[in-house]
C-alpha cells in the first residue's frame, strides 16, 4: 500500500531520516520501533505525506506521490487516517462530529459513517464520549478520539504516531485491539512508538516491527513489498540487510526473496 | 463527500456560526442603509433644488417707451438663450389684473381704480434647473441692464443666492455623508470578514488535513457569507423603503415641499442589486478561509 523508498530527510543541515526503505502492504501491521528522536515521527509525516522528503520516493498504492499534480494530494490523503501529537481536532465538533468529518471527507455515505465512527469509538472504549466537546477532552481523550478518527472506516493506511503515548495497560490494550481491527479490515497499519511493550504486543498479533535508531533502520528485516507499476501490481517480499555496526546507510538488494 | 454529508456540513457550519453570519448580515445591514439613505437624501436634494428652481425668475421692467413689438421681440430673444426654460410677456393691463388678483389674497382694497396705464411692460423669464442657477441669473440681469428700453430688472439675486448657497451645502453635506457612510460600508464588513476568516481557519486546516479539496474546504463559507450578505441587503433594502423615505416624505412635508413620494429604486436594480451582494459574499466566503500550503 505504502512504499517508501531511500528516503532520507534533513531539518536545516541535521539529517534526521537516512536512506531508510520501508513498505506497508495492504492488512499488514508495521512497527517502527526506537528511542526518541530516532525519526520515527518525521518517518510518520512523510507516509501521511505532510512532509516531503529530501531524497527518496514515496509511493501510495502504486502512485509515486512526487509525480502527482498538487491537487491530487488532497486524494491520497484522504484513503490515510494520521493519528499524532500534530493531528489537529476542532473545538467545538463532538466527538461524534470528529470522526464523522473525516469519514465524510473520504466519501463515506453518512449512515455507514456513523456505523463505522461509534465501532472505532467502542474499539477505543470511548463510545460514551460520543457527544462530548473535544474542548471539555482532557489530553489523554483527545489522543483517543484522534486514533478513532485514524482507525474509523477504515481508511487504505492507518498511520499511527506514539499511541501508546502515556497510557495505561487497558488503554493499550485497546489501542491494540483498534490497530489490529484496521488491518483485519484489510488497512495497511504503521504504527511508530518508543514504547516498547507497545511494540511487543503489536509483534504478537502478528505485526512486524522494525528498529530505528539515528534515522536509519537497524538489523536485517523485511521491509515490505516492491511496489511494481501498471494496473495490477505484483508485489514481492524483499528483505534488507545492513551491517550490525550501523554506521553505513542501509543497503537494499531490491529484488531478494525473504529468508 | 456525499450530498448527505455536504448537507449536513453546511447545516453545521450555519449553526456554528449563527451569531457570526447575524454579525456579517448586521455589517451589511448597516452599510446598504447608510449607502442607500445618503443616495436617497441627495436624490431628494436635486429634487428639492428642481422644484425650486421653477419659483426663480428675472423680472425686466421694461421703460414707457417700449412698445409692444419691441417687448416681444426681446422677449423672443430671452426665449432663445440657455438656461432659459420659459418667458412671458405681461402687459399692462395683466399687470393691473395681478395687482388686483393679490391685493384681493391679501384682504386689501380701493386697488380696482388704478389704471392699467401706469403699469410698465414686462418679461418674466424662468429657468431651467442647474446647479449654478444662481450664477445664471445674476449673469443675464447684469446684461440685461444696459439694453435699452429696460427700466428696471428684479432678479431676486439675494434670495436665490443664499437659498442655492443652502442647497450646494445640503450637497456637501450629503456627498459627505455619503463618502463617511461608504468608509464605514467598507470598514464594518472588512472587520467582520477578518473574524470569519479567523474563525474558519482551524476548520480548513483540520480538513486539509483530512484530504478534503480546496472546494469542498471553502464551499460552506462561501454559501454561509452568500446567505449572510444577502440577508443584509435584504432588510436594508426594506429598512430603507419603510424607514428612510417615509422619514425623508416626513423631512420634504415639514419644509413645504410637496413633491409627491420619493421615487425607489426599481425592482429589477433592486433585484440586481441583491445579486450582486450574493455574489460578493460568495466570492468572499470561497477567499477568505486561509489555506495551508502543500508541503507536497
Amino acid at each position: 500500500m505504502i512504499w517508501l523508498e531511500g528516503v532520507s530527510y534533513e531539518r536545516g543541515e541535521q539529517p534526521v531520516l537516512e536512506n531508510v526503505t520501508l513498505g506497508v502492504a495492504e492488512g499488514e501491521l508495521v512497527t517502527v520501533f526506537g528511542p526518541h528522536a530516532a525519526g520515527k515521527s518525521t518517518l510518520a509525516d512523510i507516509a501521511a505525506t505532510h512532509l516531503v522528503p529530501t531524497t527518496g520516493s514515496v509511493w501510495f498504492a502504486s502512485k509515486k506521490l512526487s509525480t502527482l499534480q498538487r491537487a491530487s494530494l488532497p486524494y491520497v490523503r484522504r484513503n490515510i487516517g494520521v493519528h499524532s501529537e500534530r493531528a489537529l481536532l476542532l473545538e467545538a465538533d463532538t466527538v461524534l462530529e470528529t470522526i464523522l468529518l473525516a469519514l465524510g471527507v473520504r466519501g463515506e455515505a453518512l449512515g455507514e459513517a456513523e456505523n463505522a465512527a461509534l465501532n472505532a469509538l467502542t474499539l477505543l472504549e470511548i463510545a460514551d464520549l460520543r457527544d462530548r466537546r473535544i474542548a471539555t477532552l482532557s489530553i489523554g481523550q483527545r489522543r483517543m478520539v484522534t486514533l478513532a478518527r485514524a482507525i474509523a472506516g477504515p481508511p487504505k493506511l492507518v498511520i499511527a504516531d506514539e499511541p501508546g503515548m502515556g497510557v495505561g495497560g487497558d488503554v493499550r490494550k485497546a489501542v491494540v485491539r483498534a490497530l489490529n481491527f484496521a488491518r483485519q479490515e484489510r488497512a495497511a497499519v504503521l504504527c511508530a512508538t518508543a514504547d516498547e511493550q507497545l511494540a511487543n504486543e503489536l509483534t504478537s498479533i502478528g505485526g512486524r516491527k522494525v528498529h530505528l535508531d539515528h534515522g536509519r533502520i537497524a538489523g536485517a528485516a523485511p521491509i515490505g513489498l516492491v511496489p511494481t507499476q501498471g494496473a495490477k501490481p505484483a508485489p514481492r517480499l524483499i528483505v534488507l540487510e545492513v551491517d550490525d555496526s550501523n554506521d553505513e546507510p542501509a543497503k537494499v538488494p531490491m529484488g531478494k526473496e525473504p529468508a | 463527500m456525499t450530498l448527505p454529508f455536504a448537507l449536513r456540513e453546511i447545516r453545521h457550519r450555519f449553526r456554528e456560526h449563527r451569531r457570526l453570519g447575524a454579525t456579517v448580515a448586521l455589517a451589511f445591514t448597516v452599510s446598504c442603509f447608510l449607502l442607500g439613505t445618503c443616495v436617497l437624501g441627495i436624490r431628494a436634494v436635486d429634487r428639492w433644488s428642481g422644484i425650486l428652481a421653477q419659483d426663480i425668475h428675472v423680472i425686466v421692467y421694461l421703460a414707457e417707451d417700449m412698445d409692444g413689438d419691441r417687448a416681444q421681440s426681446l422677449a423672443k430673444v430671452l426665449g432663445r438663450l440657455p438656461r432659459v426654460a420659459k418667458v412671458t410677456l405681461v402687459d399692462q393691463e395683466e399687470a393691473r389684473q395681478n395687482l388686483l388678483t393679490s391685493a384681493a389674497q391679501l384682504g386689501g382694497a380701493g386697488f380696482e381704480t388704478i389704471e392699467a396705464s401706469i403699469f410698465p411692460w414686462s418679461i418674466e423669464v424662468s429657468f431651467l434647473p442647474s446647479s449654478d442657477l444662481a450664477a445664471g441669473v445674476a449673469d443675464l440681469s447684469k446684461r440685461l441692464r444696459p439694453v435699452p428700453g429696460v427700466l428696471f430688472v428684479d432678479d431676486m439675486s439675494q434670495g436665490v443666492g443664499q437659498l442655492m448657497g443652502w442647497m450646494r451645502l445640503g450637497k456637501r453635506i450629503g456627498i459627505f455623508l455619503l463618502a463617511a457612510a461608504g468608509g464605514l460600508a467598507i470598514l464594518f464588513p472588512l472587520l467582520v470578514l477578518l473574524k470569519f476568516r479567523r474563525q474558519h481557519a482551524p476548520r480548513a486546516a483540520v480538513l486539509f488535513q483530512l484530504g478534503a479539496t480546496p472546494f469542498s474546504i471553502r464551499y460552506p463559507a462561501a454559501l454561509l457569507l452568500a446567505a449572510a450578505v444577502a440577508a443584509g441587503g435584504g432588510l436594508s433594502a426594506l429598512l430603507l423603503a419603510f424607514l428612510a423615505r417615509p422619514l425623508l416624505a416626513g423631512l420634504e412635508a415639514s419644509l413645504g415641499l410637496s413633491l409627491g413620494p420619493l421615487p425607489s429604486l426599481p425592482l429589477s436594480q433592486l433585484l440586481l442589486a441583491l445579486a450582486s451582494l450574493t455574489g460578493l459574499g460568495l466570492v468572499l466566503g470561497y477567499v477568505l478561509p486561509p489555506l495551508q500550503r502543500d508541503h507536497a
